[in-house]
């Protein structure tokens, strides 16, 4: 396999070249060849015709039948004939044949040795006892065919490097739309994510640069929502940073000790902040791997609520809130899944709906078992997220303006992401007097 | 002095509340949007701290809608967004000033004390009148040089008069300067603080405008 494309077409035009001219060569080189040989049986032809024209008038000696006369000089022309009379003017008609001795007359081409050479003869006779044959030498026959066959050739050797040169050049032209895209691709900055522009470039490389360009704008599009990502991160740090570093000024100058104090808890409170933000940035970080739901046991969700509804209780009480479980299924409630996961995905469901829910009503988690899988339903009498905001709430950093409670607008994304994980899915419904999120994993995860 | 902070974060809110009553200014802080501009309405400010991200509004509409409207009041930005696309906008929009957070709390109040400084058309930052002069930064007040006590909101209504010398303060310009949302005034307080005023001073630093105010009148 060729790896360049340069160096593959002009294989592939070089050997069809020489290949076609090859079998140009061997033809024209036969076909001359046959035609050389056939002018010269004409010729051997033509000199039997006019020997036996001219029979009377040879030399009587030369009727010696085996004696062949040779005449010129030159090897090409070198012509040899000998005639033979059959009882001239003899009764019974025509004479097909000689008499003896001319026994090995034949009418028509043969080969024949003598002299030590092979000859191509042609006999001929006139039907009246004349017989003659006349006789050229089969390799000086031969040489002088090549010898034409090479020489209409010479053109042929003129191509072959001429066809070189334009092939060589053929293909640099060929490919210099090639040499752009690349240097196109090249000059490009490392964060510049425009398309390429295709408009000059040919229909076969077309589908490269827009798969090309749609690669760029892929890339591109997940290059911006990192930097939005990184951007909001730092964004939802500084403010907890600022509110430590204003509650730590204000307390350096404050004289009176009730204000320094409560400046001091505004440092302690910022710090927390800025710890659970933290821990909330990294637990994403982590989820985003898709190995981390990774150990899967069996997890009976009924348990696990009970468990996180029990952690969270006091801290629902403090804010005046009745927080209580409901309707456990009889049937099992076992899913297959990461434990500490799910239970950080209820974790922050129940955080969620203590804190959005009015003081003095009540969040109420229920399961149930059913074909699909496990529901977890949790209830309360909060304001709930308005229809058109319902989809955006999983956005990372998204909070709802003017909720009132601090929080990082992470929380929703790490249980979208939870659910995502464990093949579930997350449903919002409006009731008659509150508002519930219900999440629904199935029981093979 | 009296400020708006406009500061959706409440423990931001809280710190910063804090540190511009430290500087010994008049705060009323609001964590929404269209509260802050119904304030803009109701009360005059004399200088705004913005935080661009709000509930209601966001701060840079709030911005636009407040130069729209005709009012020059002085607006320090505060944000977390820092990019210089993000700090052009902020400016552009009728922003005075600019911090990025986290900000020191010494710098947010010596540019709000520059702002204050400029809207009232001074860049010397000691206001002198007379044989008195007025640190706004150190809160210093001195008299032919020799340093005088005074309590805050005397020094606050002084500095009100100070800075507004020559243009007559009402009784309740000078309670709105001293006094943030809901917070009780005495009858006569404010007599009391000129009372007190032109008795550590001199008795001829400010002037009655009988029923209607006070004014430090202009250095001749």
């Amino acid at each position: 396999m060729i790896r360049s494309l340069r160096q593959r077409l002009l294989a592939i035009l070089g050997g069809s070249i020489v290949a076609a001219w090859l079998a140009t060569a061997v033809f024209s080189w036969l076909d001359t060849r046959q035609l050389i040989n056939e002018m010269l049986d004409t010729r051997l032809e033509q000199s039997a015709d006019l020997l036996l024209v001219l029979f009377d008038r040879l030399p009587q000696g030369g009727r010696d039948e085996d004696l062949w006369h040779q005449t010129g000089s030159d090897a090409d022309q070198m012509i040899a004939f000998r005639i033979h009379a059959a009882a001239v003017g003899a009764p019974g008609g025509a004479i097909d044949r000689p008499s003896l001795p001319m026994e090995r007359w034949q009418p028509g081409f043969r080969d024949a040795v003598f002299d030590g050479h092979v000859w191509r003869v042609f006999g001929a006779s006139d039907g009246a006892g004349r017989f003659v044959e006349v006789a050229l030498r089969h390799d000086l026959q031969e040489s002088f065919a090549d010898r034409v066959a090479a020489h209409i050739l010479h053109p042929l050797w003129i191509a072959i490097p001429l066809l070189a040169i334009l092939v060589w050049l053929s293909v640099r032209w060929g490919l210099r739309p090639l040499q752009l895209v690349i240097a196109a691709v090249e000059r490009r900055g490392s964060d510049d994510m425009q398309p390429l522009g295709v408009g000059a470039a040919p229909d076969e490389i077309r589908p490269l640069l827009d798969a090309l360009d749609r690669l760029f704008a892929r890339i591109a599009s997940l290059l911006e929502r990192e930097r939005r990502f990184v951007a909001d991160a730092a964004h939802e740090l500084r403010t907890p940073l600022a509110a430590i570093k204003t509650h730590a000024q204000v307390a350096r100058h404050e004289r009176d000790p009730d204000k320094r104090a409560v400046a001091l808890d505004g440092v302690i409170e910022g710090a927390d902040r800025g710890t659970r933000l933290v821990e909330q940035l990294l637990m994403l970080s982590r989820l985003d791997q898709d190995s981390v739901a990774a150990p899967r046991v069996q997890v009976s969700l009924s348990d696990l609520v009970i468990e996180i509804v029990a952690e969270i209780v006091p801290k629902a009480a403090a804010r005046g809130i009745d927080l209580g479980v409901a309707e456990m299924p009889g049937a099992s409630t076992d899913v297959l899944g990461n434990p500490d996961l799910l239970g950080i995905m209820l974790r922050n469901l129940l955080d969620n709906a203590i804190r959005y829910t009015p003081k003095g009503s009540a969040v109420t988690v229920a399961v149930a078992a059913g074909k699909g899988g496990v529901l977890i339903r949790i209830t309360d009498s909060g304001p709930g997220i308005p229809a058109e905001l319902r989809d955006r709430v999983f956005d990372r950093f998204y909070r709802i303006p003017g909720s009132g409670q601090p929080g990082s607008g992470l929380g929703l994304s790490i249980v979208a992401r939870i659910a995502g994980l464990h093949g579930g899915t997350i449903r919002f419904t409006d009731e008659s007097k509150g508002f519930t999120v219900s999440v629904m994993l199935p029981v093979a995860g | 002095m009296r400020i708006l902070l406009v500061e959706d974060d409440v423990l931001l809110g809280r710190g910063v509340a804090a540190g511009l009553a430290q500087a010994g200014w008049v705060v009323d802080w609001t964590t929404d949007g269209l509260d802050a501009e119904a304030a803009l309405r109701t009360t005059t400010s004399d200088a705004i701290v913005l935080d661009i991200g709000l509930p209601g509004m966001d701060g840079l509409t709030l911005l636009g809608r407040t130069r729209a409207a005709g009012n020059p009041v002085p607006v320090l930005v505060l944000t977390a967004r820092d990019t210089l696309a993000d700090r052009v906008a902020g400016l552009d929009a009728g922003g005075d000033d600019y911090l990025v957070k986290p900000f020191e709390l010494a710098e947010l109040q010596a540019r709000l004390r520059a702002l204050l400084r400029r809207s009232k058309g001074t860049a010397d930052p000691i206001i002198r009148h007379g044989r008195v002069a007025l640190d706004p930064a150190s809160h210093a007040v001195f008299l032919d040089d020799e340093p005088i006590g005074l309590s805050a909101r005397e020094f606050a209504t002084l500095q009100e008069l100070m800075m507004n010398a020559g243009r007559v303060r009402t009784r309740s310009q000078l309670e709105d300067s001293l006094y943030g949302w809901g917070e009780e005034i005495g009858s006569n307080t404010v007599e009391v603080y000129v009372h007190n005023l032109r008795r550590k001073l001199h008795p001829d630093l400010i002037r009655t405008v009988r029923g209607v105010g006070y004014i430090i009148p202009a250095d001749a």
